[in-house]
């Protein structure tokens, strides 16, 4: 039996080598090109086009904007309201000098404007689009360098700043701030809202003097000027602009995988205006609501796509890959109902970005590249 | 119970012994992944052949056998000889070392091969039953792009069950029909891995389940006092088939199929007992696939299979004195077979394979282990394709009982 038992062995002998020669390489061809297989699931590309749209202006929160504006571009008259809440208590003021930092200028000025202060006379909150009354007699005016580099300057007068202290101790004393405005300018010059903007402060408390700097406790801008001016297709940062658009998938089947799905929109640059912001970007939000009323349009803030202006290609383009949202579109068209798309930059600059869409030329209209996976077994 | 008589009369401990086979099938089934072989991605998978481990040693050829223990799974009219009831279980393991280029790959395989039941209710009637494979469709696949990476798995296949009769019509010509279903599952699993991370890999699953019905015939025939012939013919059947989808966009769904047709397939052998306790055999076997037809769906091309089977049964002696190698069975053969499967050139992928096989009786002779070998290539011309080296065992235990006669 000393043979049975060898023949035992060696059957399993056989199996552990087989088993120990173990690897994880099977067959593999190139290109899919796979000699005894149909190829029941393959990636398709197709491209999508607009079906609808719809440019809207939102005003939007300029109170969070870190930069205002003083002057008109673009047929837009902007003014600054400020309001410092922070000054000493107590205290005589012996002089107030206000000093605004610039970042930039719009338009080719060829001469300063000049701007003058007045005295608010209503409450006014920097997180809504302020509608004020103001004292019409000026308290102060400067000119307006028409440089980006020449700081601008004006000395509040002390009884405005003193009813400033003296509000921080008398309830029945109010501090609305002040207005700069302007009643005609060429150019528009654009400050740091914060770090830009400073009250140099020269009181006196007792015996002693002091001089102290401060920021604004609020500060804000308000524009005027015709809102939808620009009728192309556009999004831009003043005003602003936003478009909603929705595309058609007719050459997509229902319920297939969507791989890839990317917006690419090309900037039509003759029309648009480039601001000085370093980085220029937009964000996709997949509309929730039936409707494109503005008063009606919700859209989910949660899932927002991003995507920057590249300008080093040969027509400036931004991308957004936005699968989850198409994946979504395809699985159930009901779901299909559009996308909003906004400036990363709204009330932050001058910028504008019109897009081609009413075209003769196909290449430049919005388009949606989808890739997708069909399974089609037989 | 015959197992233990066995381990009784050779004065082993049997519990050892079982503890050594139930070891020996624990490692052989844990080894077991899919066999993978591409050719079992094509069509409705790789065909097997297979008429009894014993035949499995001639090189499978065994139209004309007539074994009084183990059933002929292919010719029906073979079982005339089985003597009251027999009983047959098997087992396949399998080996495939497949190369391609510089690339190889080695997979194992088992699975259950064949379960059977005779029984003799008259003298010249047998009746049957008993299933065994008729494909599989194990293998991975990767496919590579300049974008993605596809894999492609598959497991499955289908078996056939069978019930039917054998007839013996006089001492020389013995006839049997059987009806065959055929059942079975392949699975697919089907995924595209992009190499751009802000792609979406995707992941697609089919389960195609398959049934169909149809017969076969048989007849073997004493031509000469040594010299049996055989012959048997498989009906053309109908495979419907029920298609399970699920990816990752859609829930699972079931949807009906398109019906396979299979074609008809026919073979002849020969036995020839050419001296004493030495035997010959050899088949031909002929699937005309070229007409096999996914209707209205797949559009691969098949070609007709044959497969040429040849081999040799030497018994050095039936004396129950003697030595065990003597008692022994030894079987040698080999086969070449034009796979269905088309070549880059249109020909057939072909298999070339040797084999050798053993049988232990026991129990009275009454009980045998048959064990089959078989080794050999199966290659395409194309080196994109590759070749696999396979190497097979075979184990079945067949005997037969008494069960209904008086005592």
């Amino acid at each position: 039996m000393k043979s049975y038992k060898a023949v035992v062995v060696l059957i399993l002998g056989i199996f552990v080598f087989i088993s120990a020669n173990c690897n994880t390489q099977p067959a593999q061809f190139d290109n899919d090109e796979i000699p005894f297989k149909d190829i029941i699931n393959t990636v398709v590309s197709s491209n999508a086009y607009v079906d609808s749209f719809l440019v809207y202006v939102e005003e939007g929160n300029r109170g969070l904007s870190p930069y205002i504006f003083l002057g008109e571009f673009s047929q837009q008259k902007c003014s600054i309201l400020l309001r410092f809440t922070n000054v000493p208590d107590s205290v005589i003021v012996q002089s107030a000098t206000l000093t605004l930092d610039p970042f930039y200028v719009y338009g080719s000025p060829g001469a300063g404007f000049t701007a003058a202060i007045h005295e608010i006379a209503s409450a006014w909150d920097e997180n809504e689009i302020p509608d004020i009354s103001y004292d019409p007699v000026a308290a102060a005016s400067f000119v307006v360098d028409p440089s980006a580099d020449v700081m601008d300057s004006v000395v509040i007068p002390d009884e405005i700043v003193q009813g400033w202290v003296d509000a921080r101790s008398d309830t029945m004393l109010s501090n609305y701030g002040i207005l700069i405005t302007f009643s005609a300018a060429d150019f528009a010059k654009q400050y740091l809202a914060q770090t830009g903007v400073t009250l140099t402060l020269r009181y006196s408390e007792g015996e002693t003097e002091e001089t102290l700097t401060h920021r604004p406790t609020a500060d804000t801008y308000i524009v005027e000027g015709q809102k939808d001016f620009y009728p192309d297709f556009l999004v831009s940062n003043f005003g602003c602009h936003r478009i909603i658009m929705r595309f058609g998938f007719p050459a997509i089947p229902e319920k297939v995988v969507i791989n890839y799905a990317e917006l690419v929109m090309k900037l039509d640059t003759d029309n648009s205006f480039i601001g000085p912001e370093e980085m220029q970007g937009f964000s996709v939000y997949r509309i929730d609501s039936d409707s494109w009323q503005q008063d009606e349009l919700t859209y989910s803030e949660n899932d927002a796509v991003v995507g920057m202006l590249d300008f080093n290609t040969d027509v400036p383009e931004a991308r957004f890959v936005i699968t989850q949202f198409v994946q979504g579109w395809i699985s159930d068209a009901a779901e299909n109902r559009g996308i909003l798309l906004t400036s990363l930059r709204e009330n932050e600059s001058f910028s504008r970005y019109t897009f081609a869409f009413d075209t003769a030329d196909s290449l430049m209209q919005p388009v949606l590249v989808v890739h997708y996976s069909l399974f089609n077994p037989f | 119970m015959n197992i233990l008589r066995f381990m009784k009369m050779t004065n082993r401990n049997p519990y050892k012994t079982c503890s050594l086979a139930a070891a020996m099938i624990f490692i052989l089934l844990n080894s077991s992944v899919f066999g993978q072989s591409i050719y079992g991605s094509f069509g409705i998978g790789e065909l097997r052949y297979f008429s009894s481990v014993r035949a499995v040693g001639m090189g499978g050829a065994g139209l004309a056998v007539r074994d009084p223990i183990a059933q002929n799974q292919l010719n029906p009219a073979a079982w005339v000889t089985v003597d009251n009831v027999s009983y047959g279980c098997g087992m396949r393991f399998e080996g495939i070392r497949f190369n391609q280029s510089s690339r190889s790959n080695t997979s194992n395989h088992a699975a259950l091969n064949t379960i059977s039941l005779a029984v003799k209710p008259a003298s010249n009637l047998t009746i049957s039953g008993g299933f065994r494979p008729h494909t599989d469709s194990d293998f991975e696949i990767y496919s590579k792009t300049p974008d993605y990476t596809r894999v492609i798995e598959g497991s499955g296949g289908i078996s056939i069950g069978y019930f039917g009769g054998a007839y013996s019509v006089n001492d020389k010509v013995a006839l049997g029909i059987n009806y065959l279903y055929y059942f079975g599952a392949d699975f697919e699993s089907w995924l595209i891995n992009f190499k751009d991370d802000d792609f979406v890999d995707t992941a697609s699953n089919l389960l195609r389940h398959k049934k169909g019905q149809g017969i076969s015939i048989g007849v073997t025939v004493m031509a000469l006092p040594r010299l049996h012939l055989g012959g048997v013919f498989f009906s053309e059947a109908e495979l419907k088939t029920e298609k399970r989808i699920k990816t990752a966009a859609q829930s699972q769904q079931d949807i009906k199929g398109p019906d396979i047709k299979v074609p008809y397939s026919f073979g002849i052998g020969f036995s020839s007992e050419v001296a004493p306790r030495i035997t010959f055999a050899g088949d031909v076997f002929r699937w005309q696939y070229k007409n096999l037809a996914y209707k209205g769906a797949s559009g691969q091309n098949y070609n007709n299979s044959t497969r040429y089977s040849a081999g040799i049964e030497v018994s050095p002696s039936e004396m129950d004195e003697a030595g065990l190698f003597r008692k022994l069975s030894y079987r040698f053969g080999g086969y070449f077979w034009n796979l269905y499967s088309p070549d880059i050139d249109g020909s057939s992928v072909t298999e070339k394979f040797l084999t050798a096989g053993m049988s232990i009786l026991f129990n009275e002779k009454k009980t045998r282990i048959d064990v089959g070998f078989e080794g050999g290539i199966r290659a395409s011309k194309s080196k994109a394709v590759g070749s696999e080296k396979i190497a097979r065992i075979y184990i079945a235990l067949v005997g037969v009982e008494k069960w209904f006669v008086r005592r």
